[in-house]
């Protein structure tokens, strides 16, 4: 290790970090100040490498406060934003979406190889225990929660419409957030109960709710629209996408297992490919991308040897990409709408969270699982983030005559989960003393020997 | 064809190149023009599979790639097989590459002093022959490498063409980003002589160069390279939002780190590899980006093209007598020494790619095919040219291709001893991926 010790480690580490922080503002800043209301590619070059830098640097500088580095990613984000300094604005923020295409395809991709078949098979039943409780019970309760809230958006609502949209909105209130999730494990590079717990959790729940979300579709329809028909329609089209995800992501792994084996080279220009060009073959096909990658993560890993050496990949490979896109989400998070529905999102915020906490601690002392996980078993399951949005969002446009209040509520509410939710997460997989060291640096690799490094 | 296909497009060559940076011998052109070639090919100008909007949307990714390989240049500044290049070769490679730029600018000028070409005004006319002599400046290292490794070569002609041509890259770029200075973007609200502009533009790359050698003391990881993109993109965007030349601020940013980072050694190591990954691609969408109609419509230009090859042959041949006089052991290279030199690459296309995008009409397009004639005239003439001579000399061996490190692997690594500033560095690990 070098002198000065690891990056930001030190107080003089600390120092440099906020100076160079500071410098890099002064340089966005100038160009906003000297190029005004410049609209070109450019803005959005110098807003990657911007979020990219300052992400990084600032989850440095948020570590002090054991805050994870997403938390840091994502104020960065929220301060440069289009809502905040305005350094980075509104039509920058959209247009780096191809890179959150990358990253949900190379999350999806590690959280499959992360699950192993045999610790799965262990976990087993707390796992479906704690799923099915925190999927029906979950539900349940938020509905009942947002039927006695009666939010402004549904006020004059009859009873049976607003028991249809308290169902839509508990299934908004069970997902969760993988990329949050597969963040902090990277982060803390977190071993035990508890880490493998919330990852098989976290990823089974994506399916799940995808699930019932068209139940609560086909169930609150007729509550809302009186005139419409009980109609099992959708389920034909979720079974056409569940197994064609299944089988393509079956197949995309046994060919990067092949890939793997015979060459393995290159395997960033292979991730990258793999994350813009297949995503787009899935959208054609209307398969579900996160679920078809993790099942390719899970054949890599569980089909074949070469799992570590992929999840290896995946991870030099993401770390940037992770930056960039909790950064983005950050700069994306309306903070001015959690201003205006403060009271609501925080009610159902808490309510949320106590009733996972609840949940959690039920279905652990059921299931009798490992005492981390009986205790600390929630952690993972408080942030939100992409998949709630984009749920909202399909029923937004499905229910518009309160589709908009709904979203806007829901964005207010995930706001407040992704700012809490990695924050708590790290600090259970703490306690659960299940976060290790973190990686080498580039002062190591100058000092170490040249024999030691090979 | 559609974006993905495209990207997917540029994808493979980038495997390609990061293939042959992995193999042990050198293929392909040491210029790379096959790749224009192919890009001409495909784009909107001959089979129309790529097209012009295609193109553009593809523009910010063509401003990072050509950013990261003139960070490459700034990075690797100065050093030639991993060493070193002494002050003297150093000082007469951009010498020479001064003294062609200058004499491809001043024939361009007066021609276009005495011929008007319709749609190129006073300043077009100045842009268009300051251009031409910053694009045709360099003789690339990529040809003496490439002969290098093909024949075997070794000896004091070969090894004073290797140190030319690793340090004539200077002048190109410091010339581009001068240019630029002086045309400067109508997005800025602030009024500057083009002095200030330039300092300005020098000042973000060597403050972008110094905050990366910051944010890598003992960065851990995939933060190493999420600085190093990081630091770049912002420059590249930052300088195109300002109308800068991308191109010199990022090669600045480069030797700003170099000279500040005691990382220095293991952050070449990390890039090197990455440099033909990225020069394939960027060099098939300058093909793409080829437009010779404005050269097909007026005639002139064409003769502004064939002036400005002969005028570089006339300033390598100037910049060979230069050499031969200064250093004893090129005297027996004969008068025509200076063909040699004839061998233009990455730069060069850079430079033009550049030029091409931010002054978009007849200068722009004039001067990109400009440097493609070139890569084209050094790639018939100087490498075979290089061969005959060093073989004459007895520098090459004609054997089967050599069992040695590819063209821009560093074959080796310098003795700490003589470099000052890494003296008190023990070796590197010996490949960057070791590094992460």
């Amino acid at each position: 290790m070098s002198a000065g010790g690891k990056h930001g480690k030190t107080w003089l580490g600390r120092g440099i970090d906020t100076l160079s922080l500071g410098i890099l503002f002064a340089i966005m800043w100038g160009a906003t100040y000297v190029a005004p209301g410049y609209k070109g590619e450019a803005a959005v070059v110098a807003a990657l490498g911007f979020l990219l830098l300052a992400g990084t640097l600032l989850s440095e500088l948020v570590e002090v406060l054991g805050m994870p580095h997403l938390s840091g990613y994502l104020f960065a984000g929220i301060i440069a934003g289009p809502h905040v300094l305005h350094l980075v604005e509104h039509e920058s923020v959209k247009r780096l979406e191809p890179v959150n295409t990358l990253a949900i395809a190379l999350i999806a991709l590690a959280g499959g190889a992360e699950l192993r078949l045999d610790t799965l098979k262990r976990g087993l039943r707390g796992l479906l225990v704690a799923l099915g409780l925190q999927t029906f019970l979950g539900i349940g309760l938020m509905a009942l929660v947002f039927f006695v809230a009666r939010p402004a958006f549904v006020n004059g609502m009859t009873a049976l419409p607003l028991l249809g949209v308290a169902i839509l909105w508990g299934v908004v209130a069970i997902t969760r957030s993988p990329s949050a999730c597969l963040g902090v494990l990277s982060q803390t590079r977190a071993t035990g109960p508890l880490a493998r717990f919330s990852l098989g959790f976290v990823m089974a729940s994506d399916v799940v709710v995808v699930v019932m979300l068209a139940t609560a579709i086909t169930v609150a329809r007729p509550l809302l629209e009186p005139g419409s028909t009980f109609s099992l329609s959708a389920f034909s089209s979720l079974g056409h996408e569940i197994l064609g995800s299944v089988s393509l992501g079956t197949t995309l792994g046994l060919v990067l297992a092949a890939y793997l084996k015979v060459s393995g080279r290159q395997l960033l220009v292979v991730l990258i490919a793999l994350g813009f060009g297949a995503t787009e073959v899935l959208h054609y096909l209307n398969y579900e991308p996160l679920l078809t990658f993790m099942v390719a993560g899970f054949v890599v890993q569980n089909l074949s040897k070469q799992g570590d050496r992929f999840i290896h990949a995946i991870e030099e490979t993401g770390g940037v990409v992770y930056v960039v896109f909790f950064a983005s989400a950050g700069a994306h998070l309306n903070v001015p709408l959690l201003k205006d529905f403060w009271p609501t999102a925080l009610l159902l915020t808490g309510a949320r969270a106590a009733v996972t906490i609840g949940v959690a601690r039920l279905s652990a002392e059921l299931a009798n699982d490992e005492p981390s996980i009986k205790k600390y078993g929630w952690g993972p399951l408080i942030s939100q983030a992409g998949v709630a949005i984009g749920i909202a969002s399909v029923i937004a446009a499905k229910f518009p005559a309160f589709g908009a209040g709904f979203r806007d509520v829901a964005i207010a509410c995930v706001a407040l989960n992704e700012m809490v939710g990695p924050i708590l997460f790290k600090v259970a997989l703490d306690r659960a003393k299940e976060s290790k060291a973190p990686t080498p640096s580039l002062s190591d690799a100058e000092d170490a020997p040249p024999a030691a490094s090979t | 064809m559609s974006a993905i296909a495209l990207l997917m497009g540029l994808l493979l060559l980038s495997y390609v190149g990061s293939l042959i940076i992995g193999g042990r011998t050198a293929h392909g052109l040491p210029s790379g023009v096959e790749f224009i070639g192919l890009g001409f090919a495909v784009g909107p100008h001959a089979l129309g599979l790529v097209e012009r909007s295609m193109i553009n949307e593809f523009e910010p990714i063509v401003q990072v790639a050509l950013g990261w390989l003139a960070f490459v240049v700034g990075l690797d500044f100065g050093r030639a097989g991993g060493r070193r290049v002494r002050t003297k070769p150093l000082v007469l490679g951009v010498s020479c590459a001064v003294l062609t730029g200058g004499t491809v600018a001043f024939v361009v000028n007066r021609m276009l002093t005495i011929v008007a070409i319709p749609g190129i005004d006073a300043t077009g006319g100045l842009l268009l022959a300051a251009g031409a002599g910053a694009v045709t400046a360099e003789t690339t290292r990529f040809v003496v490498q490439w002969v290098a490794v093909r024949w075997n070569v070794k000896g004091p002609v070969s090894d004073l063409l290797v140190n030319i041509a690793a340090a004539d890259d200077l002048a190109p770029l410091v010339a581009a980003g001068a240019i630029f200075a002086f045309v400067p973007s109508t997005n800025v609200s602030l009024d500057m002589p083009a002095g200030g502009w330039f300092l300005l533009s020098l000042s973000l790359g060597g403050l972008l160069g110094t905050v990366t050698a910051l944010l890598l003391r003992g960065a851990e990881g995939y933060a190493v390279w999420g600085a190093l993109i990081g630091t770049l993109l912002l420059g590249v965007g930052t300088a195109t939002r300002f109308g800068f030349c991308t191109i010199f601020v990022t090669f600045v940013m480069g030797i700003a780190l170099a000279g500040v980072s005691p990382h220095r050694r293991a952050l070449r190591r990390m890039v090197s590899p990455t440099e033909r990954a990225v020069l394939y691609p960027m060099l098939l969408l300058a093909g793409a980006h080829l437009d010779a109609r404005p050269l097909l419509e007026d005639h002139k230009l064409v003769a502004v093209v064939a002036l400005v090859l002969m005028a570089r042959i006339v300033g390598k041949l100037l910049s060979g007598f230069v050499l031969r006089a200064a250093v004893p052991a090129a005297r027996p290279a004969g008068p025509l020494f200076g063909i040699v030199l004839l061998s233009s690459g990455p730069v060069s296309v850079s430079c033009g790619f550049v030029f091409a995008l931010r002054f978009p009409g007849r200068v722009g397009d004039t001067l990109l095919v400009c440097a493609a004639a070139s890569a084209v005239l050094g790639e018939l003439v100087s490498t075979f040219a290089l061969k005959n001579l060093l073989t004459q000399l007895g520098e090459a061996t004609v054997v089967a291709p050599a069992v040695v490190a590819p063209p821009s692997a560093p074959v080796v690594e310098e003795p700490a001893a003589h470099d000052d500033r890494t003296s008190s560095i023990p070796p590197a690990p010996s490949s960057g991926r070791e590094l992460t």
